[in-house]
């Protein structure tokens, strides 16, 4: 910082004196470490010089101690200038009220545009916005991001195809496609129905096609089982006995096959294992972030806990379009504690058992049932138990395979 | 080795018994004095400081002190002439 910053930060006073043999007044002061400049003549006795306003108390006891005339002719810098404005209270109470209608107007939302849905679900998503605060007129500071609007309007209305959600400034512009509901039928092209794993089959649920195999047959990966071939009287009283094509009708096979499955599964589980726990205490810290610099705004109270896990939160401040370049984080400090678990034996194997069987009906689906599961082989090694699993599933095997020319 | 400290040390210390005014000047516009002890006189003509060990007399025309400070002052103006005088000093 040079001098010239300083004077201008800290203010400084011109002053006249007056007085016969003012050069002692400017020894005084240099004797009591008082910095002056532009000290300059007026007359024979009075002289003119400036000096910082924190010494500006000082020089008046030096004037008075030596009955010396001190005037006043100017005061600069910003501490003067701070007090001349406060002293103009209306200029800081209308920059203060234009700041925040500035502010307000810009996080308010004027219009919401929705394009390209027919009415009903125009007023649907106009439902779904409200409950996420973009209505016309509405005033809010912190509104979900465009994204997760997106996915949140996406969940609710699955007749939706595509949305876009874009805010423009003050204002939101959905574009949203309808998903059009093509007819099955004319979608499903002629089709058999293959066994997609070996297995023995307990139920058949077949809705177009004709059934290949019986309930307690058993099927091989790959084995037929419903026909999108059909065979009819009609056709084969009607075509000619040559012409086979002529006497079988083809469909698009529909159903749902379940069949008994077998798994093998291998399975590890921790005898020691260590588990976080979160305590409760919950303490928020909030920074300004300008560029690199992170000022505390509010850094209390002071954080004691022992183990600790701290999640980020950033949001950049807007002025209607224009991302400004702030930053604010909310810092949550959570209370965490480690807890070391020793687990036996026959735990850790519930415990892996469990997860694994879990693993597989996650894998397989929700129309997937787990009937039984044997444990063909287990061992205790390295702090782990070992397992081999047999486990028998009831799912459906079915699996459309397209007709093609040639089996045609 | 030690020749060098010594070379070394009278070329960065001065001796802080004797205190002589250190004068630098900026052509003939401004004249730096260090190791000033009081101003003597001031006027547009003629601006007297003491130093312990004698007195700087600047001579000129339209001289005005630019900066004042405890042992430093700083001499604006059309400046004629310097003069040091080693026989006037404090009566101590």
């Amino acid at each position: 910082m040079n001098f010239f910053q300083l004077r201008a930060i800290l203010g400084y006073v011109t002053f006249s004196i007056k007085g016969k043999q003012f050069v002692q007044f400017f020894h005084h002061c240099a004797q009591a470490n008082i910095s002056l400049w532009d000290i300059s003549l007026l007359n024979e006795n009075e002289a003119e010089a400036k000096v910082y306003t924190v010494d500006y108390k000082k020089i008046k006891a030096v004037a008075e101690q030596l009955q010396f005339t001190m005037t006043i002719t100017k005061q600069n810098g910003l501490s003067f200038y701070m007090l001349s404005l406060w002293n103009e209270k209306q200029k800081i109470v209308a920059l203060i009220c234009s700041a925040l209608l500035l502010y307000g107007l810009s996080h308010t939302v004027w219009h919401v545009e929705i394009n390209g849905v027919p009415v009903h679900l125009e007023q649907k998503i106009t439902e779904q916005l409200k409950r996420m605060n973009v209505y016309r007129g509405d005033f809010s500071t912190s509104r979900l991001p465009v994204e997760a609007m997106e996915s949140n309007i996406m969940e609710t209305l699955p007749q939706l195809l595509y949305i876009s959600v874009k805010k423009r400034g003050t204002i939101y512009v959905v574009e949203a496609v309808e998903k059009k509901q093509e007819t099955s039928e004319s979608k499903l092209t002629p089709r058999h129905l293959i066994a997609a794993k070996n297995g023995i089959i307990q139920k058949m649920l077949i809705k177009d096609g004709q059934a290949v195999v019986a309930v307690n047959d058993f099927v091989k990966k790959g084995d037929l089982l419903v026909s999108g071939r059909i065979n009819t009287e009609e056709n084969i009283d009607e075509a000619n006995e040559e012409d086979e094509v002529a006497r079988t009708l083809l469909v698009a096979s529909e159903g749902d096959i379940y069949a008994n499955t077998w798994y093998e599964l291998h399975v590890s589980s921790n005898l020691f294992t260590t588990h976080e726990q979160l305590q409760g205490g919950i303490i928020n810290h909030y920074d300004i972030n300008i560029g690199k610099l992170a000022i505390p705004v509010k850094f209390w109270p002071k954080i004691n806990f022992k183990e600790k896990e701290i999640t980020e939160i950033k949001e950049r401040t807007r002025l209607f379009n224009r991302e400004l370049p702030i930053t604010i984080t909310k810092r949550t400090i959570f209370d965490k504690q480690t807890i070391e678990i020793t687990r036996t034996e026959d735990e850790a194997k519930q415990q892996g058992i469990d997860h694994a069987l879990e693993d597989l009906h996650i894998k397989l689906g929700k129309d997937a049932d787990i009937l039984k599961y044997y444990i063909l082989h287990e061992k205790v090694e390295s702090g782990k138990v070992k397992l081999r699993l047999y486990v028998s599933v009831l799912e459906n095997i079915a699996q459309a395979v397209p007709i093609t020319k040639e089996d045609k | 080795m030690k020749f060098i400290k010594h070379l070394w040390h009278s070329l960065t210390h001065l001796s802080p018994e004797e205190h002589y005014p250190i004068i630098m000047m900026y052509g003939n516009k401004q004249i730096v004095i260090e190791h000033v002890e009081e101003l003597i006189s001031f006027t547009h003509n003629k601006i007297s400081v003491l130093c312990q060990l004698g007195m700087v007399e600047a001579y000129g025309e339209d001289l005005l002190i630019l900066m004042m400070q405890q042992d430093e002052i700083v001499i604006q103006g059309t400046i004629n002439e310097v003069q040091f005088s080693p026989e006037k000093r404090r009566n101590v």
